[in-house]
């Protein structure tokens, strides 16, 4: 189809080499009649600049992403520098649909219209290298500086939404998040980083990659930061008992990571560890308020060892096997009335996990132009275990389960330009049983610019110890040892189109039933916190996502989310739900190749409280001018957020006083890192 | 409505953007990047005479164990001719089919027989290319490797010396350089 961009790329001055001086290239002269993706139209520093558009984690093969059977956002190390993203939730806060939350203890994912209180991100899959975050204890998928790999490791990051239950087994409800990191040959040297930041806040990076001779693919890196935090005025507090709600030096936070990698022909060992420590100013949890002591504590480490191998061409094998560990301690100061007198006691709530499992996938092209897919998963969980004690002990729950998964799929082209994808997974859980979720895809391509995407699909989340078995013995908290794993139902349309050279539009359009879904609610018979299956929940959503890309080096994504996540049983939305999200990221080249601008703007609409009252809609602009080779090997970024200091807070759980929880005005970041 | 105004402002920022050379994200696959590189490579790369037949025979590429390359590769040359050279595409299985090209395209699902595809090649006027891991290192001429999300390649000038083949200064200023006795880390 001829279009004016394909055009004025055949006008591009084809490049003259010592070997094509009197070529005569048929592509020159056709190029007005060729599809727009004809690359050899490109000039060799232009093919050096394109980047693919596949997507791995959608139905565990690379594909392209207007065949993937689902909505996929990817993110790149590039977007990475050129917004000045700190961790996983600056980058997930950018995506369409994607919103967070913070409690200034964890950071919460919310996504088409879900966020739900106290769920630790259990509904998204995390994956690092396909390898599962998601511990075994609260399901929890860190997003804050807990996440075990430093952002600055990751090569790209893939969103794919909707149901992924049907290849990932629980968990996969809403979304999948696969971050793929870097590899030592990325790197081929030594880097060592350091940022400051606002309210005394200080990291550093050593990092170390190469490609041997011998062909190790070797990566090892380390990170360590330290930030003093804030000073919080919090009005709920505001009494002479309390420190005039005033909470200083209690929003202090501290962590570490380490990530080795090491690759040999066809096996690749992964693993990382990491530690943080953050303090609570909140005073959740009905600590004694602005005791700097109240504070958690994440630790997480892994080993995966994984075997890839392609046979003839035509099969590729995965097997993996993992061990992980997952510790969570939280300290948390109250007055107990021992013997007629009131003691100050630290209560150590813990939680610690630890699972080992092992993967096997088949993918084969069987057939030209039908691809299988078979795999199987089986995760033992010999450990998963929550204790509370203080002058007494409240809780020690020792348990421990299995649980396998075998996924089978197809992707068959049923013509040229249609193709149906279909798959399911059967999950058996030693506590629950069996469930399986089927997942159906059709994808059409009317016109070369054109994909209709016809999506439907299930998914399951079984309860987690957390949700099943924590209870303080009556002082905050009760379990549901009756909960059922809750199930969803969706139903997606997705369209996409090209248009010009630089345009791509995506118009999307879901509807999701959900069926016992697990939330926190406050018993009104005795006042504590327990989960429960609440009834029903309905959600429907449209999405609007315009991306541009020129070869100027600008690039701009632009989108809009319109959601309504509403609870059947008790009528109106969901708590925490923004109905209008817009997004705007824009980056280009202040001067060539050299310094690069990136400008982000972020509209959440107003969201409801878990009291019944509503936070402000709000607007953030955030900056980041980003250069390289600023000296040979040397890179520099300056990154203000929140340009306009908004003043903006986020809903939070039952488990505060506050409704709300202000979020950070303006602050700042610069960071220099140097490769040698 | 608020969020009605902030949408149109968002929205007349992004449509008001400059037009200029673009390029399309997520509808491309490395294959597709790679097949590109590879008739530029044909463009850019100059092979003694006596490699072909007469001034009118074709520039011979050959796959080797990718049969996805190959197909794209064929859409990709499909109708185009270099230098008045029409672009001839051969799909290999195995070491055994190996028979004289221009360009050797060798696929991961042919990493054991490695030494072998090289040892057969070697010195015949073959641009080898792979994206196996330390190919170039093993004497191989030249590699694909990706880098976030963008398909790199490295250029070992040794192997192409070996060849015979001239190598433009365009695919030079391109590509990462390597000699034999270099290590693969030297930037």
């Amino acid at each position: 189809m001829a279009s004016p961009g394909s055009r004025s790329r055949a006008e591009e001055p084809q490049p003259v080499g010592s070997a094509a001086t009197s070529e005569r290239a048929g592509g020159e002269t056709e190029a007005p009649q060729e599809s727009p993706s004809d690359l050899t139209t490109l000039s060799l520093e232009q093919l050096t600049e394109v980047e693919i558009g596949t997507v791995y984690g959608a139905a565990k093969h690379d594909q392209k992403v207007t065949d993937a059977p689902s909505s996929v956002t990817i993110i790149t190390a590039d977007d990475i520098r050129k917004y000045g993203y700190r961790n996983l939730a600056d980058i997930l806060r950018s995506v369409g649909g994607l919103f967070t939350t913070n409690d200034r203890n964890y950071q919460y994912l919310g996504i088409r219209g879900f966020n739900r209180p106290g769920d630790y991100n259990s509904r998204v899959l995390l994956l690092v290298d396909d390898h599962r975050i998601n511990d075994n204890v609260y399901d929890q998928a860190p997003i804050g500086n807990e996440f075990p790999v430093d952002v600055d490791l990751i090569d790209h990051l893939e969103v794919i939404r909707g149901p992924g239950s049907a290849l990932y087994g629980s968990n996969a409800f809403f979304s999948v998040i696969n971050i793929v990191t870097r590899r030592g040959s990325a790197l081929k040297a030594a880097e060592i980083s350091g940022q400051a930041a606002s309210f005394n806040t200080y990291k550093g990076r050593l990092s170390y990659g190469q490609l041997f001779s011998n062909g190790i693919d070797l990566l090892l890196s380390g990170s360590a930061a330290d930030s003093e935090g804030q000073t919080f005025h919090f009005k709920e507090f505001d009494a002479p008992a309390t420190q005039n709600g005033i909470a200083r030096d209690a929003d202090h936070e501290r962590y570490y990571n380490l990530l080795g990698q090491i690759a040999y022909k066809q096996f690749t060992l992964q693993a990382a560890y990491a530690w943080r420590e953050k303090g609570i100013p909140t005073g959740s949890f009905g600590v004694v308020f602005g005791d700097t002591r109240n504070r958690t504590i994440d630790e997480r480490y892994y080993a995966d060892l994984k075997y890839e191998n392609s046979f003839g061409d035509i099969v590729s094998v995965t097997a993996r096997a993992f061990y992980d560990w997952y510790y969570y301690g939280g300290d948390y100061v109250y007055d107990r009335t021992v013997n007629a007198g009131t003691i100050r006691v630290v209560n150590k709530d813990t939680g610690i996990g630890q699972w080992v499992g092992g993967e096997l996938k088949l993918s084969s092209e069987i057939m030209p132009r039908n691809r299988v897919t078979v795999g199987s998963e089986v995760r033992q969980s010999f450990q998963q275990d929550q204790r509370n004690a203080d002058v007494q002990v409240f809780l020690d729950e020792k348990k421990h389960s299995w649980n396998a998964g075998v996924y089978f799929q197809d992707e068959l082209s049923i013509l040229e330009n249609l193709t149906l994808s279909a798959g399911a997974r059967y999950d058996y859980y030693q506590m629950f049983g069996g469930s399986t979720n089927p997942r159906v895809g059709l994808v059409y391509h009317p016109f070369e610019k054109t994909t209709l995407k016809l999506l439907y699909g299930e998914a399951f989340r079984v309860p987690n110890a957390y949700e099943l078995f924590y209870g303080d013995s009556r002082q905050t908290q009760k379990g549901n040892a009756g909960l059922d794993p809750e199930t969803i139902r969706t139903y997606e349309a997705v369209l996409e189109q090209y248009f010009g050279a630089h345009y791509r539009l995506s118009a999307s359009a879901f509807h999701y039933d959900i069926k016992n879904l697990i939330t926190q609610v406050i018993d009104p018979a005795d006042g504590l916190l327990q989960f429960r299956n609440i009834d029903k929940v309905e959600a429907n959503g449209l999405a609007l996502d315009l991306t541009g890309q020129w070869a100027s080096g600008l690039k701009a994504r632009m989108n809009y989310a319109l959601e309504e996540a509403v609870d059947k049983s008790a009528g109106g939305l969901l708590t925490n739900s923004p109905k209008h999200l817009i997004k705007l990221n824009l980056s280009f080249p202040l001067v060539e190749e050299k310094v690069f601008t990136g400008v982000e703007a972020q509209y959440t609409s107003k969201r409801r409280g878990v009291q019944g009252h509503f936070s402000d809609y709000f607007f953030l602009v955030n900056l980041t001018l980003y250069s390289v080779n600023l000296l040979e090997g040397l890179e520099a970024s300056a990154s203000l957020y929140n340009l306009f200091d908004a003043r903006y807070s986020d809903p939070v759980g039952n488990e505060l006083l506050q409704e709300f929880i202000v979020q950070d005005g303006r602050s700042f970041r610069f960071q220099l890192t140097y490769r040698f | 409505m608020c969020f009605l105004h902030t949408l149109s402002f968002f929205a007349g920022i992004t449509l008001s953007l400059p037009l200029g050379m673009g390029v399309e994200p997520n509808n491309i696959t490395e294959q597709d990047v790679k097949a590109a590189y590879l008739f530029n490579f044909a463009k850019f790369v100059e092979w003694p005479d006596s490699s072909f037949v007469d001034n009118k025979a074709p520039i011979v590429f050959a796959v080797l164990g990718d049969s996805k390359l190959a197909l794209v590769l064929e859409k990709t040359v499909e109708g185009k001719a270099i230098n008045g050279r029409a672009l001839a595409i051969k799909k290999l299985k195995s070491v055994k089919d190996l028979e004289p090209c221009h360009i050797l395209f060798v696929g991961e699902s042919q990493k054991a027989d490695l030494p072998a595809i090289l040892g057969v090649v070697a010195c015949k006027n073959t641009l080898t290319v792979s994206d196996i891991d330390g190919f170039t290192r093993q004497g191989g001429a030249c590699r694909f490797f990706i880098e976030e999300r963008k398909v790199r390649f490295e250029l070992n000038l040794d192997a192409t010396r070996r060849a015979e083949l001239k190598v433009s200064s365009k695919l030079l200023k391109v590509g990462k350089v390597l000699r034999d006795e270099l290590p693969q880390g030297s930037r």
